[in-house]
């Protein structure tokens, strides 16, 4: 008796596995080593033409 | 005279009503408790009766402590918006992950065969009483710095209210818990994180507003952060210590590696089945993901409008939020709601120690004939010598909250090694699971001290974790299986 041996678990242990390894790759609006001004500044993603690279602000 | 002493403005006269009350109601819960709490069963584990309110607020209320409250914002306060990889990212995984992967077996196993412990569990499981033993010694090595920080927070916040010396708050908040944890015991303890979770919430959202509003706006904020410093903005963050590996690290570690927190795992025993459960992870994970992202984020805010601190100070940043244009009154209510986080997680450190002491070792070693009756009696005096130990540990201050609590949350986290392979793998063996964690624990200790660079970015304990993985691995397999009746119990249950 385990995570496997229930239909219901077994479903939403795969899909929170997934999106559990999904967090952890770096994409740009998980992990950034730039900044990328948003709303009100707010460092996220928005669009391409506004990156800020480090090396131009510092 | 530091930076800190320079930003405190005490009003000890509102700060001790308002605590005060708040310390009353506490004392009340665990005296109300008290009066329940008639057999060990109830004193471990409510005799697995909890429901899903008391379960999901206790469970996060014990995971989130000083360290969320005060250690977190800190570190997020000294690097900049790439602290807030700490939690914000992995926090929705925190509960459902170890409830997926072992909790409808603990509680199921809990409630046939009542274990109480998770020490009860593995026991059984590899069929020996030197992993009890194993584990209640490490619950203790590794849980006494994760209750001294706690008390640690409660000296800075006194300082800060009050304008006394540290000590005399970590010595008020240890002998607090030390009484309601001794009378009340794990009904007391759940009882009283029921309020001290929803208090903790209403401090994020408050504390958070605070530190927007100080710092004139979040476009203000924003504006003077590229000014100070660009790195305040993205990964890796100040002095580059959020990489991508401690990014992942952090994920990983709050939520995968709950499962060898005992404090936690053992919320599972007193669950009321298997509904409650997901219940309780839906209700739990709301209040992580309000509390753990708007705290630390106040913490981000308050590099422009509380600059200067520095080392050891900055655990001062989010008591210093709280002394900013709101009244007194206010303020001393919403650091209630920082020392319930501190105090609803050293209560359940406080009881599953005890719980290692006077069960895992007392009952099943060193006096089997013991009644349930003498160990209950036993707990009581157990409390108050950990709970001093605590203290002595706050006062003594050896570190940060954060870096305390990390350091002695990774040594516990080698656990999820025995505990996975015992549910998943008939074949794992007690010599594998011991193995496992002396050789997982040792690298753990070796790495973290001596050779970070072995960890490839990464947290130690991740690291450790493979390594102790693989060598129970090879030891099960080299030696002979538990018992077929053992393996029925643990894999033929529904």
């Amino acid at each position: 008796m385990d995570v496997f041996s229930n239909a219901f678990e077994k479903k939403w242990f795969w899909v929170f596995t997934v999106l559990f390894v999904v967090i952890m790759i770096p994409l740009p609006f998980f992990y950034v080593e730039r900044y990328i001004p948003s709303l009100w500044g707010l460092p996220l993603l928005s669009s391409a033409g506004r990156v800020i690279r480090l090396s131009r602000c510092s | 005279m530091d930076a800190v002493s320079k930003l405190i403005s005490p009003v000890p006269g509102v700060f001790f009503t308002v605590l005060g009350g708040y310390f009353v109601i506490m004392a009340w819960i665990g005296y109300v408790a008290s009066k329940k709490t008639t057999t060990l069963g109830e004193f471990f584990v409510m005799n697995g009766k909890a429901g899903a309110v008391v379960s999901g607020l206790a469970y996060f209320a014990t995971q989130y402590s000083m360290s969320t409250f005060m250690g977190c914002p800190a570190t997020c306060y000294k690097v900049g918006y790439a602290g807030l990889t700490i939690s914000v990212p992995g926090l929705v995984f925190s509960m459902i992950i170890p409830a997926l992967l072992i909790g409808r077996k603990l509680i199921r196993l809990g409630h046939r065969y009542g274990f109480l412990t998770m020490a009860d569990y593995l026991a059984d499981r590899y069929e020996s009483d030197g992993i009890r033993s194993l584990l209640a010694v490490m619950m203790v090595v590794f849980m006494i710095p994760l209750m001294g920080a706690q008390t640690i927070g409660a000296g800075i916040i006194w300082r800060t209210f009050t304008g006394q010396p540290e000590w005399v708050g970590i010595v008020l908040m240890g002998v607090i818990v030390i009484i309601y944890c001794m009378s009340g015991g794990i009904r007391g303890a759940m009882l009283t994180d029921v309020i001290q979770g929803s208090l903790m919430v209403l401090t994020a959202i408050l504390t958070f507003i605070i530190s927007v509003r100080i710092g004139g706006g979040f476009e203000a904020i924003n504006r003077k952060l590229l000014e100070m410093n660009p790195a305040y903005l993205s990964h890796p963050g100040i002095g580059g210590v959020y990489g991508w590996g401690n990014y992942v690290s952090m994920i990983v570690m709050w939520s995968f590696f709950s499962i060898g927190q005992p404090s936690l795992s053992t919320k599972f025993f007193a669950m009321k089945d298997y509904k409650v459960m997901f219940k309780a992870v839906i209700l739990g994970t709301i209040g992580m993901w309000l509390a753990a992202t708007l705290i630390e984020w106040a913490g981000v805010n308050a590099i422009v409008s509380i600059p200067g601190l520095e080392g050891k100070q900055i655990d001062f940043v989010v008591p210093l939020i709280l002394q900013q244009q709101i009244s007194p009154v206010f303020s001393a209510l919403l650091i209630a709601g920082i020392v319930a986080a501190g105090m609803s997680t050293i209560d359940s450190l406080l009881i599953v120690s005890t719980g290692a002491i006077t069960r895992d070792i007392y009952q099943k070693i060193v006096n089997k004939n013991a009644s349930d009756a003498d160990i209950f009696r036993l707990s009581r005096y157990v409390t108050i010598v950990i709970g001093i130990v605590a203290i002595v540990f706050g006062i003594s201050r050896p570190g940060t909250i954060f870096k305390l609590v990390l350091f002695a949350f990774g040594g516990l986290g080698i656990w999820a090694a025995p505990i996975l392979m015992g549910m998943y793998w008939k074949r794992a063996t007690k010599q594998g699971a011991i193995a496992s964690v002396v050789v997982g624990v040792a690298v753990y200790i070796v790495i973290s001290m001596h050779f970070k660079s072995w960890a490839l970015g990464f947290n130690p304990l991740l690291v450790s974790w493979c390594i102790a993985m693989l060598v129970h691995y090879v030891v099960s397999l080299a030696t002979s299986p538990n018992s077929e009746s053992t393996i029925r119990r643990h894999f033929e249950l529904e």
